[in-house]
């Protein structure tokens, strides 16, 4: 080799030609890794609606009246009767729960108090089986008929409602008679297809708060333009959290691999109470399932106790709850918990309930 | 002229060094961030299958046949197929093995049931995509997979029923999640020893496998035995043998004799129900209650963390009536007496952590009574709970739950180490 051709060697750089390298290097670097930077959305996309109601933070929404927030809540408690004569079990035999819900509504003055001209109303039911509504463990169809109904005859623009069974939906709402009980009353069912789920975080409240719900998909895109949000919820006892009602209706809402979740279940309940906060529960006592909660399975599972519950306040309406099935509320934890985060009353007597008999 | 000799200085080439070394951790902080975007991404790619159909057309979907009770097979068919999971290897062949028990249909007159779908089947992984919450009570007794399938049947109205068969780990799983769940005041079915009947389902074990059939209204019990019978007879050829002694040991389902209890048959059907001169190895806990005063179906088996105590396993409970103040006798078969003075001992601690406070086993009330605590027996009371006795007998954890006064606690805790004794287990004591 000769020596000009020695001279062009790589390492005869410059010192000029060195720095300037380097400096390129360093630039595209620095720009790759900037961009990176620019492109990673620690936080996810919103979960809600911007134009809706107000949010908590990245939850699904406060949809309670502004007048009740940081008040007491209301609520009234119906006592059914059997006006039929027909067959003795007490499945086969039923009051009426749109004379039941009416007669709470009226008390707490009247769905339009709730319920105003042009809302979308989005209706929270359990259609977390696929099982006949005669075995109590879904949202009794009757109840979501009367309430879309109702909903509509003041005014509501539009009624849905959704669940997220994970397994089968379709099945669960058809054969729960959801489906028809929408289909009947003019109500739209919204399946938790994939695409309505975005990640959504449930900020600290007290001790609750921040540290399950954290970017976890949940049912977003069902609240998409709603205004109103009703659960409608049997009263349950459950295996792993003590008692199914309001609250872990809200488990309904979340998506992917929540079983997780059943390690921690009275966390993650009482942070169900913070990631939605709802216009009005309905807890459905009519048929209590006292025992092997939440399936059930056989008719002796459930007991006739013909109550109706309608509260603005989820955690009163569940600690209600508790004394239909017989149980102290320190036996479902959850509901001091949501009550220490500040997501309503542990003791449903405060609300200064009014107790109403359709037989009296 | 010769060119000038040109070289890489020192700090040149560290300064290199120190761009690559920029630009390779760059590289590493990209590929390491890369893979944990958002966790919710994570969370989704992992979400079950996708579900057709955002929106439901209202009453397209959602009305079927029967006043809506029984959907159109083909509204089923689909998520179905959509669902079940895909599993490999040994797994998947169990759980196609599984399903395949559950019938096409059953013919015969007046019955005509027909799938309405095909078999579903579920992993420990997923089963609570199916039962949800109920899935922990499978999952900790000892779950191995579960098939389900719809039937209708064409009774007039015609009918929806449910089969869950449940594979457990154990014939002692088995039975737990049978008493686990068991309704009081049913009646005994005639299918099986393990078996009974409410007014809309039957529920039985059979081995290692757990069956219920539930139909969606009362008064379908030629259905639902039906379906039984169909699934029971695919079942006996796939049925793994008890594991011997040592089942008879440590499982404790000895269905012929603790079925004679369970059902409430009358002593001397027990008796029938037991082989003469058993050796100790082959006694089950369900035979070791004493017979007066036992509720009839409420023996009750906790496969793991028994009355709340984290570790207390395989606790057999049997519930007494008034005559012991509807307390409960308990029972534990253990690999040998130091692991059932173990268990004893974390039960205690477990008691007296939770405010349960020690009785002298001969203390003045006892002599009240009558009655002494068997001997070595612990004593521990809690005022507004009850009382609770614990002893051991060779391999055997005894005791009684929740006595409602000491007197009574101690009563039945004898009458329990007496039945113990009639077993020949004096004669096994540390072995």
């Amino acid at each position: 080799m000769s020596a000009p051709e020695q001279d062009r060697t790589p390492l005869e750089l410059s010192r000029r030609d060195f720095l300037k390298r380097a400096a390129g290097a360093s630039a595209i670097a620095l720009t790759g890794v900037g961009l990176a930077a620019a492109l990673l959305d620690v936080n996810g996309p919103p979960a809600s609606d911007p134009s809706g109601p107000a949010t908590l933070a990245k939850g699904l929404g406060d949809y309670s009246l502004p007048e009740l927030r940081g008040k007491p809540g209301r609520m009234a408690v119906v006592r059914g009767v059997v006006r039929t004569v027909g067959p003795t079990h007490p499945q086969a035999a039923q009051p009426d729960r749109k004379a039941m819900l009416e007669r709470a509504l009226a008390a707490l003055g009247g769905l339009g108090a709730f319920i105003k001209p042009g809302d979308r109303v989005l209706l929270k039911v359990n259609a977390a089986f696929a099982t006949s509504p005669l075995l109590g463990a879904t949202t009794h169809p009757d109840l979501v008929a009367a309430v879309a109904e109702l909903c509509l005859s003041a005014g509501a623009a539009s009624v849905s409602l959704t669940d997220n069974p994970i397994h089968s939906p379709e099945s669960c709402f058809a054969i729960s008679g959801i489906g028809e009980a929408a289909a009947k009353s003019g109500a739209r069912v919204i399946l938790p297809n994939e695409n309505l789920f975005a990640p959504v975080s449930v900020p600290p409240s007290g001790n609750i708060g921040g540290r399950l719900i954290r970017d976890w998909p949940a049912l977003a895109g069902a609240f998409k333009g709603v205004t109103k949000l009703i659960a409608l919820s049997p009263v349950k006892d459950h295996h792993r959290a003590g008692a199914s009602m309001t609250l872990k209706n809200f488990y309904g809402l979340l998506g992917g691999r929540r079983n997780v979740f059943h390690q921690d279940i009275n966390g993650i309940i009482a942070e169900l109470a913070l990631l939605v906060r709802p216009t009005l529960c309905v807890l459905d006592g009519v048929s209590v399932m006292l025992t092997n909660g939440p399936t059930g399975g056989s008719l002796s599972d459930l007991k006739a106790m013909h109550v109706m519950a309608v509260s603005t306040d989820p955690v009163a309406a569940d600690s209600f709850g508790m004394e239909l099935l017989g149980r102290a509320v320190s036996e479902a934890p959850y509901i001091t918990l949501a009550e220490t985060a500040g997501a309503g009353s542990a003791d449903y007597k405060a609300l200064n309930p009014q107790f109403l008999d359709l037989g009296a | 002229m010769a060119p000038r000799e040109r070289t890489v200085s020192p700090a040149q080439r560290n300064a290199s060094l120190a761009v690559l070394a920029l630009v390779c951790a760059s590289a590493a902080y990209l590929l390491a961030r890369q893979p944990h975007l958002n966790p919710a991404v994570e969370v989704s790619l992992r979400a079950p299958a996708p579900k057709s159909g955002a929106i439901m057309a209202t009453g397209a979907a959602a009305s079927g046949t029967a006043g809506g009770l029984l959907p159109a097979a083909d509204t089923l068919a689909t998520p179905v197929a959509s669902v079940t999971p895909v599993m490999s290897g040994v797994d998947g062949a169990k759980l196609a093995t599984l399903a395949s028990l559950l019938p096409d249909a059953v013919p015969g007159p007046g019955l005509n049931v027909k799938a309405l779908a095909p078999p579903e089947s579920f992993t420990p992984d997923t089963l609570s995509d199916k039962i949800n919450g109920k899935a922990e009570l499978y999952l900790a007794a000892g779950f191995a997979a579960m098939a389900s399938r719809s039937y209708q049947t064409q009774a007039s109205p015609p009918g929806r029923v449910e089969v869950y068969l449940y594979r457990m780990k154990s014939p002692d799983a088995a039975f737990a999640v049978f008493s686990g769940q068991r309704r009081s005041g049913a009646a005994q079915s005639p299918l099986a020893k393990n078996g009974y009947l409410t007014e809309n389902a039957l529920f039985l074990t059979s081995g290692l496998d757990y069956l219920e059939v539930i139909g969606d209204r009362a008064g379908q019990r030629p259905v639902l035995e039906a379906l039984a019978k169909a699934v029971l007879a695919g079942l006996a050829p796939v049925r793994k043998p008890a594991a011997g002694a040592s089942f008879a040991l440590h499982s404790g389902v000895n269905s012929e004799a603790s079925s004679a209890v369970n059902s409430g048959a009358k002593p001397a059907a027990q008796a029938a129900a037991k082989p003469a001169a058993q050796p100790v190895a082959d006694l089950s806990p369900p035979e070791l209650f004493p017979v007066a005063g036992l509720k009839p179906d409420s023996i009750r088996l906790a496969v793991a963390d028994a009355f709340g105590c984290q570790g207390l396993t395989s606790v057999y409970t049997a519930e007494y009536d008034a005559s012991f103040g509807g307390a409960a006798a308990l029972l534990s078969c253990r690999k040998d007496a130091a692991e059932a003075k173990a268990q004893l001992e974390l039960y205690r601690r477990h008691l007296t952590d939770n405010g349960f406070v020690a009785q002298p086993a001969h203390s003045p009330q006892s002599g009240q009574s009558g009655q002494a605590a068997p001997s070595g027996a612990v004593v521990l009371a809690l005022e507004g709970i009850g009382v609770e006795v614990l002893f051991t007998r060779g391999q055997f954890l005894a005791g009684v739950h929740e006595a409602p006064d000491l007197a009574t606690a101690l009563r039945l805790a004898a009458a329990l180490d007496s039945s113990l004794k009639a077993k020949g287990l004096d004669r096994w004591l540390d072995r």
